[in-house]
């Protein structure tokens, strides 16, 4: 038989394979063009992940694996001959205990789907990327995504209990636990997390969950320049308020968002920190204020808050959809956009902030910033037309000075986006600026235990 | 490059692939997480479908994915650079159909009929049967359209089946023959389910007297009332659907008509939204009944009730909140997480060409609203309700209003 009969034998009406329905596979939210498939297979359950891996290894058929095709780097892009394993029917929560603080989930789960069924019981999983619309419980283990909540509640890595994860060969993986403590010989929970479905095939989490903050208010800051606003960050964090998230656009990106229609800024300045606090229902209105001043206090022009939650799910849309909203500002459709994913130490944010605005000027780009200014996340949204190649030669200087800017203030070069194919470059220079190459080396050594025919996701993280 | 093509390529052109628009896509589960059935897909294959034509290769291996867009509008809700997928979908079916190629047999069955019999069956004066004893003059400065859309809904269950070859004594040689002889479709009346009829047709006489009882004085076309041609719209039949909406704008000059009811989403939306683009100097006022019914007229009753509210209805204009206003004014009303702009689906438009996937999309919206936790759903549109009704019990808005009409209104 074929290889699409023998799939269909695995996962019946689980197998794509005419072009028109594989050209969706070939590409994600990234600007990659990955190659076609040559079949894509919707499992339904573990069982049917594990009997079509071992079938690939066996033949030497090389998969990748996808959840939301969210990735910004190239991660779920098709590459060469390769069956594309889609997880998206594996959609069921299986269990939520608010007394374990432990949901069980399959890996095709929704971000925001899971996080509704959550909040009907007063429960939240924090991580919260741009894309949680779209984004999946596997997309965002196998990125260690991060999100507007990171300044509170760090990145998904932080709220992985255990996982079910399948190799190639098709041994089925149970690590961790749903319990929050569980030590049980090296990690390797935490080594799948994030590895971009170069080691194994995620089907089900333990994710760690939490109560719902219980009143939420949201503040608008306004500022002339991004140096008063990082001070102003700073300052609130030092005051002892602990926001939930604080956020910042330039004026491009506002421009871009009210481009949009969803959303309009009631003042006209070239920055905007969006800050959330929250508390007791009594107390909300009192930190809202005390943040307000604050903010007023550290050089902002204008300040503005709101607790109406059509407002502020509006403004909450508008960000998390600003990367988007960027490419309504393409000066033509064969525009795309390079997203620099690099963050720093909050306290060096002035001056990295500053010093992105030289290398702007220096290199010749245009760029869109936005990010996660709260834990020292800048997203330098760079605009190319790749059948430039001047141009394309400027935003490659201004990426590379971008990341040497990171790395000079004790950052790194890739924050919550990963690496895919985008950054591979990028991460041999961050190891390389800390005399550590050796550390690519393990964990080439470490793709090769989990998959030594180097299937899974090849050409990803490393060359 | 043909205008809509190029009004394609703009809008398939801004899309960056986020995805957003998938995760929102009633037909995207429904059709087991097949991309090319789901909203990013479409606007890809939008692109790739612009590239074949202009190399002269064929198109017809695309029109799947795009006949099975319900054109619901929840993928623009979500998208952050403004793309609408159903746009993207609706200009690709009418590039398909334009071209011919790969235009399903039934989507062809269907514009023949609303060409030739100004609707989809050949209803006769059973599509009038429900006015029977009202008296409602034939012509008038307001005239009520009813668009057949409610009596129709009777024959929707029994033609799907039929014309997917499903049903005993049903041969693929009997339907290859209708899809060849459309006039056998005037057997359709054969197909008819005479309990939704008389539930369709009840709904439609509430809707009258509710209107008389508020004293609005309107006039009716009976059996000689053309169907909207919505199907032939939506199907992508462009050139077709211009001319018949000219016949359809003449018919209400014929009966002196300045003023249009409507009585359900599909017919106010195609009305008030596209019929000014297509037929020059439609000047008709176009307003849904539920916006002539004053909420004083109505008291509050006990039912607890989750509300479906159509597509057409919220997404297709700013501000249409009267059946939602009624219906808080007569019942507890419970909506489900996806409502307002961000309702769901009744699944109803693929019934037709898709009923796998319209099956699925209905049971799914039929969960939410159980969860919902109203005893009831009610929705105000004969095409969610026939859909939603497979699933559980559903009441047209109608009917729940009537019974709460205060007496002397």
């Amino acid at each position: 038989m074929g290889l699409h009969e023998d799939l269909t034998a695995i996962v019946p009406d689980g197998v794509l394979s005419s072009r028109e329905e594989l050209i969706p596979y070939s590409r994600d939210a990234s600007h990659f063009q990955g190659k076609l498939p040559v079949a894509v297979v919707l499992p339904r359950t573990t069982e049917q992940v594990s009997r079509v891996l071992k079938y690939c290894n066996d033949h030497s058929i090389r998969v990748v694996a996808r959840g939301g095709g969210t990735s910004l780097t190239g991660a779920s892009i098709a590459v060469d001959n390769a069956v594309v394993m889609s997880l998206l029917r594996m959609d069921s929560v299986l269990s939520i205990s608010v007394e374990d603080r432990c949901a069980e989930v399959e890996a095709g789960v929704r971000i925001d789907s899971l996080n509704l069924k959550l909040s009907k019981l007063g429960q939240l999983f924090p991580p919260d990327p741009g894309s949680s619309i779209a984004a999946t419980v596997g997309g965002i283990i196998n990125t260690n995504a991060g999100g507007l909540h990171c300044v509170r509640y760090g990145t998904t890595k932080d709220w992985i209990l255990g996982l079910e994860a399948v190799l190639m060969d098709g041994s089925v993986l149970r690590l961790g636990n749903r319990t929050l403590k569980s030590r049980i010989g090296y990690d390797l929970t935490s080594l799948i997390v994030g590895s971009e479905g170069t080691l194994a095939v995620v089907t089900r989490a333990f994710l760690k969950i939490v109560s719902k903050p219980e009143e939420v208010g949201r503040v608008l800051a306004f500022f002339m320049d991004i140096e008063s606003l990082g001070r102003a960050v700073a300052a609130i964090k030092a005051s002892g308020i602990e926001p939930l998230t604080a956020e910042y656009m330039d004026r491009m990106t506002m421009d871009a968002v009210e481009s949009t229609g969803t959303f309009k800024f009631e003042v006209r300045a070239p920055y905007v920190l969006l800050l959330d606090v929250d508390g007791p229902g009594e107390a909300i209105g009192r930190r809202l204020a005390a943040a307000s001043a604050m903010l007023s206090e550290n050089g902002a022009t204008g300040v503005v808050s709101t607790r109406d939650r059509d407002e502020m799910e509006r403004l909450y849309t508008a960000r998390k959809g600003a990367y988007s909203s960027l490419l309504k500002l393409r000066k033509s459709e064969r525009d795309a956009v390079v997203i620099g994913d690099i963050v720093v130490p909050p306290s060096s944010l002035p001056a990295v902030l500053r010093r992105i605005g030289e290398l702007v000027s220096a290199d010749g780009v245009r760029v869109a910033l936005f990010g996660h200014i709260g834990d020292g996340n800048i997203h330098a949204n760079i605009f190319v037309d790749f059948s430039d190649s001047a141009e394309t030669g400027r935003v490659e200087r201004f990426h590379t000075h971008l990341a040497e800017t990171a790395l000079e203030h004790g950052g790194s070069v890739s924050a919550e986006h990963g690496i895919g194919i985008e950054k591979i470059g990028l991460l041999r220079m961050e190891y390389s600026s800390r005399h550590s190459e050796k550390a690519l080396d393990i964990m080439k050594s470490m793709k090769s235990l989990f998959d030594p025919k180097g299937l899974l996701n090849p050409g990803k993280v490393f060359d | 490059m043909s205008s809509t093509e190029q009004r394609l390529l703009e809008e398939a052109g801004r899309c960056i692939n986020c995805g957003f628009c998938e995760a929102v896509c009633p037909t995207l589960p429904s059709s087991g997480y097949n991309s090319s059935r789901g909203a990013r897909g479409r606007v890809m294959l939008g692109r790739e479908m612009l590239d074949s034509a202009a190399r002269g290769e064929g198109i017809s291996q695309f029109a799947d994915s795009f006949f099975s867009c319900l054109d619901c509008y929840a993928c623009l809700q979500v998208c952050p650079a403004g793309v609408n997928a159903g746009r993207v979908s609706h200009m690709a079916r009418e590039l398909i159909t334009g071209r011919g190629e790969g235009v399903p047999q039934l989507a062809r069955l269907m514009e023949r009929m609303i060409m030739r019999y100004h609707s989809i069956v050949p209803l006769g004066r059973r599509a009038s049967a429900w006015a029977k004893g009202l008296n409602i003059p034939a012509a008038g400065e307001t005239l009520l359209y009813t668009g057949q859309m409610y009596q129709l809904m009777s024959y929707s269950s029994a033609m799907t089946s039929f014309l997917h070859g499903r049903g005993k004594g049903i041969s693929r040689t009997i339907v290859g023959s209708v899809l060849r002889l459309p006039w056998l479709m005037r057997l359709a009346p054969l197909l008819n389910d005479r309990e939704i009829e008389e539930e369709m047709g009840n709904s439609l006489r509430n809707i009258a007297t509710m209107l008389d009882r508020e004293g609005v004085k309107f006039c009716y076309m009976g059996e000689s009332e053309p169907y909207p041609g919505t199907l032939m719209h939506d199907l992508g039949f462009a050139s077709s659907m211009k001319e018949y909406a000219s016949f359809v704008a003449g018919e209400f000059r014929k009966r002196g008509a300045r003023r249009v009811i409507t009585v359900d989403p599909h017919t106010h939306d195609l009305l008030k939204n596209t019929y000014p683009q297509l037929v020059e100097g439609f000047d008709f006022e176009v307003v849904h009944y539920t916006e002539l019914l004053d909420p004083e007229s109505f008291s509050r009753g006990s039912d607890d009730v989750s509300f479906h509210e159509p597509c057409h209805m919220t997404r297709r204009f700013d501000d249409f909140s009267a059946p939602a206003r009624l219906l808080g004014r007569v019942a507890e009303v419970k909506l489900p997480d996806s409502s307002g702009r961000k309702t769901h689906c009744c699944g109803g438009p693929d019934e037709l060409l898709y009923p796998g996937i319209a099956g699925g999309v209905s049971r799914a919206r039929m969960k939410q609203l159980r969860e919902a936790g109203g005893r009831l759903t009610v929705t105000a549109c004969p095409v969610c309700l026939l859909n939603l009704g497979r699933e559980g019990e559903a009441m047209d808005i109608s009917d729940l209003l009537v019974r709460r009409m205060k007496p002397g209104s």
